[in-house]
């Protein structure tokens, strides 16, 4: 199971580098004037529609896969703004980020990062361009492009000048890709895979020797500031630093600031890379990473309360957060309640949200634990026309395997008790199972990642409204106004069947 | 040829030669073409190639074939080669004193190992007679041609460096068959990542081959006896039957060739 990285905060995600570079830019004179005027031409400049008529769209009809992962990197990146997605043609694994403060911005992807690259590369891929946006480096480049268009106007040497303005901000232009390198990563939520698209861009295989080979290789660089050539190369190079691009990423994951900012992050990507411990106290920090990493709630429990406490590990009640609910998932009581004290005290931005404390707590009391105030929490009841037409269901289709109704009841905090009588789940490839259970007490379930279990009472679904609804996830079943059940193709012998017969009283 | 080794003037195309005495010969060239060290021209090739490309190591078996086409060519040492995701199947030659040369993804992944020597040794010839050099000056020449206060200067100045640059492939050609002894894989090589390969594995290449015709009509053609001169001024790539129909001949000992 993969880990939530949290968010990336701006100060983190900017590479130092980037800082120096920006600074020594703004130290000549006529810098600020320059951005003043630039800024003024650009918020007059409405050249985005043009660009647009020319590419595809892409929205979750024309190209549903990407898409969904775009809308996935933006959520990780917690970026509130949807800027509108392209494919255009193109050979190299990149992807343009078009637009300014003024205008707004827009990502267009080559067509043959579709094709080519897989989840993980995509969402870094994305993570990139999102991070180019968020660092407002495209303000910097819009504004060197107008520089060079304005230079070209000088009689004689113009054009060369205009040249010769890029290799002024190569530093800057270098930097500035480490930090959108950050954003990947967190994207991604793994470095392999954002080294993967940064080796595939220099046209590695990412599994190839050369390509081990070539992250180690030595970076030559000379005392001699870049001069007119740089931006020829510059464009000769899409995939520009990818080598030191990763040497630059790993050594920021494998760094102290890491450790101390973004702890989990720095553990699971050594283990990612296959880190060596460097003593016997970082070999059994691995050992349990790895353990709370492979779905051991037990592991994930202890080094959740070892981050409370700070104890071996800096102190993080975000990393904490993250450990106690990947062990809930996985059904343990105690970080069940963990989770519910979180929410109740509003540790690491969480809501007092009474009715998921509720389902914690009754999940938790029902999985043997013992906490005083538990009385407060009775068992919620059954209902018995459903559990008529659930066993009619069951007749017809056959019913669920205890092993599945056991991962659901975990995975969506469904009290042990319960009976499951129907569920609709997909899981992703860290394991996490989202969807919607039908079950004894009523509808539970997960939409997804960034969410966190819900809970409709038999008694809120007989009271509200039953009807679908196009959301930007697709065609959903919503009780009131909780979307409970993604609506499938076909309603036959499904959880979605089961729901619309009980409540048209058919059963 | 001595020793084994092919000398320049084994396979520098006449045209080449003139080119290059006529840029040569131009008050700006030495200039321009000290320029590049003053604009850290090596430092900053290498930096972005080492940078954003795969250096292929000297053990690697396309480094070793580089360098025994190097001592072919009596290169001193091979040019450093880099392997980057590129879509065109030509090696793309680079630095000043410091050779390199990009080697395209494409070309390793369809791993055609008799293309994929003919186009090093291409680039290795290339290396070897300065091409490198000139392609830096046509970059810069694009950008520098304002400088020019004549009126068609500018335009006569890149009409002699194309000019140039098309000759220089077939210096390349003719260096291939060479170093391969082998007209039907050099006159493949020309064609080799333009044309398709499944119809490329049907050509007959040769002087009496499939592409023959082809070149006859070109030869023919109205572009090659009007307009052929005012194209040529625009033209920096040198015309696929013109190639093949050049390396046939001088493989034949064509006059001229």
């Amino acid at each position: 199971m993969k880990i939530e990285y949290g968010k990336l905060y701006d100060a983190d995600m900017i590479h130092p580098l980037e800082f120096d570079a920006a600074r020594a830019i703004q130290s000549v004179p006529v810098y600020d004037w320059l951005g003043k005027q630039a800024a003024q031409i650009m918020k007059n400049l409405d050249d985005l529609p043009e660009a647009a008529a020319r590419w595809f769209p892409v929205n979750r009809y024309t190209a549903p896969r990407l898409y969904a992962l775009y809308r996935l990197a933006l959520k990780r990146l917690n970026c509130a703004e949807e800027y509108p997605l392209f494919l255009k043609n193109g050979y190299d694994l990149t992807a343009e980020v078009r637009g300014s403060r003024s205008q707004g911005h827009m990502i267009a992807v080559n067509d043959a990062c579709a094709e080519t690259l897989d989840d993980g590369e995509l969402l870094a891929l994305f993570g990139q361009q999102i991070g180019h946006i968020r660092a407002d480096h495209t303000q910097q480049t819009e504004l060197l492009g107008l520089l060079e268009k304005s230079a070209g106007q000088i009689p004689m040497m113009g054009t060369l000048i205009g040249k010769k303005l890029w290799a002024y901000f190569a530093d800057w232009l270098i930097a500035s890709r480490f930090t959108a390198d950050r954003a990947a990563l967190f994207a991604a939520q793994s470095v392999l895979s954002a080294e993967s698209l940064l080796l595939r861009q220099a046209g590695l295989d990412p599994r190839s020797p050369e390509a081990e080979q070539a992250i180690s290789q030595e970076i030559v660089r000379g005392e001699t500031k870049p001069g007119v050539y740089f931006i020829r190369m510059l464009h000769e190079m899409p995939a520009f630093g990818s080598i030191e691009r990763i040497q630059t990423l790993r050594a920021w994951v494998r760094s102290e600031d890491m450790k101390q900012k973004y702890p989990q992050v720095y553990y699971q990507c050594r283990l990612e890379l296959n880190d060596a411990p460097a003593d016997a106290a970082d070999e059994s920090l691995l050992r349990l990473h790895a353990a709370a990493l492979d779905g051991s709630a037990k592991a994930a429990l202890l080094l959740g309360s070892r981050y409370i406490r700070g104890d071996g590990l800096p102190m993080s009640a975000s990393a904490a957060a993250d450990l106690f609910l990947r062990a809930a998932y996985r059904g343990d009581p105690a970080a069940m309640r963990f989770l519910a004290g979180f929410m109740r005290h509003g540790i690491e931005g969480m809501t007092d949200d009474k009715k998921t404390v509720g389902q914690l707590y009754r999940a938790a009391i029902s999985r043997g634990l013992k906490a005083s105030g538990a009385e407060e929490y009775p068992p919620l009841p059954e209902n018995a026309r459903l559990a008529a037409l659930a066993g009619e269901m069951a007749q017809k289709y056959g019913s669920l395997c205890d092993r599945d109704a056991q991962i659901v009841k975990d995975a969506f905090w469904i009290p042990k008790g319960d009976a499951v009588y129907a569920c609709m789940t997909e899981s992703d490839a860290s394991g996490a199972v989202y969807g919607t259970a039908v079950a004894s007490t009523g509808i539970y379930g997960r939409r997804d990642e960034g969410s966190l279990p819900f809970l409709v009472t038999w008694e809120q679904f007989e009271t509200g409204d039953l009807y679908s609804r196009e959301t930007d996830a697709g065609r959903w079943l919503f009780s009131g106004s909780v979307p409970i059940l993604r609506k499938p193709e076909s309603m036959r012998g499904t959880a979605a069947e089961m729901l619309l017969l009980f409540k048209s009283g058919k059963a | 040829m001595k020793n084994g080794v092919i000398d320049i003037g084994d396979y520098i195309h006449p045209e080449e030669r003139a080119a290059t005495e006529r840029i040569m010969a131009l008050t700006q060239a030495a200039g321009w073409s000290e320029s590049a060290m003053g604009e850290g021209l090596d430092e900053t090739n290498l930096y972005i190639l080492s940078s954003s490309c795969y250096h292929l190591p000297p053990e690697h078996p396309l480094a070793r074939m580089a360098a025994e086409e190097a001592e072919r060519f009596g290169l001193e040492e091979p040019p450093r080669l880099y392997i980057a995701r590129r879509f065109s199947y030509d090696p793309q030659p680079g630095g000043y004193r410091v050779p390199t040369v990009v080697i395209p993804s494409v070309l390793t992944e369809e791993n055609d190992l008799s293309m994929i020597r003919c186009r090093i040794i291409a680039a290795v010839a290339g290396v070897r007679a300065g091409h490198h050099r000139l392609e830096h000056m046509i970059w810069l020449a694009e950008n520098m041609s304002g400088t020019i206060p004549l009126p068609f200067a500018p335009q006569a100045a890149l009409a002699l460096l194309y000019e140039w640059k098309r000759a220089m492939r077939y210096s390349q050609d003719r260096a291939v068959w060479l170093a391969t002894g082998n007209l039907k894989e050099a006159l493949r090589n020309i064609l080799y990542g333009t044309v398709p390969r499944e119809m490329l594995d049907r050509f007959d290449f040769g002087p009496e081959g499939t592409f023959v015709p082809q070149v006859e009509r070109y030869g023919r053609g109205i572009m090659q006896k009007t307009a052929g001169a005012f194209a040529g001024l625009m033209q920096d790539y040198a015309h696929l039957p013109e190639r093949y129909a050049r390396l046939t001949r001088f493989a034949q000992g064509g006059a001229g060739e």
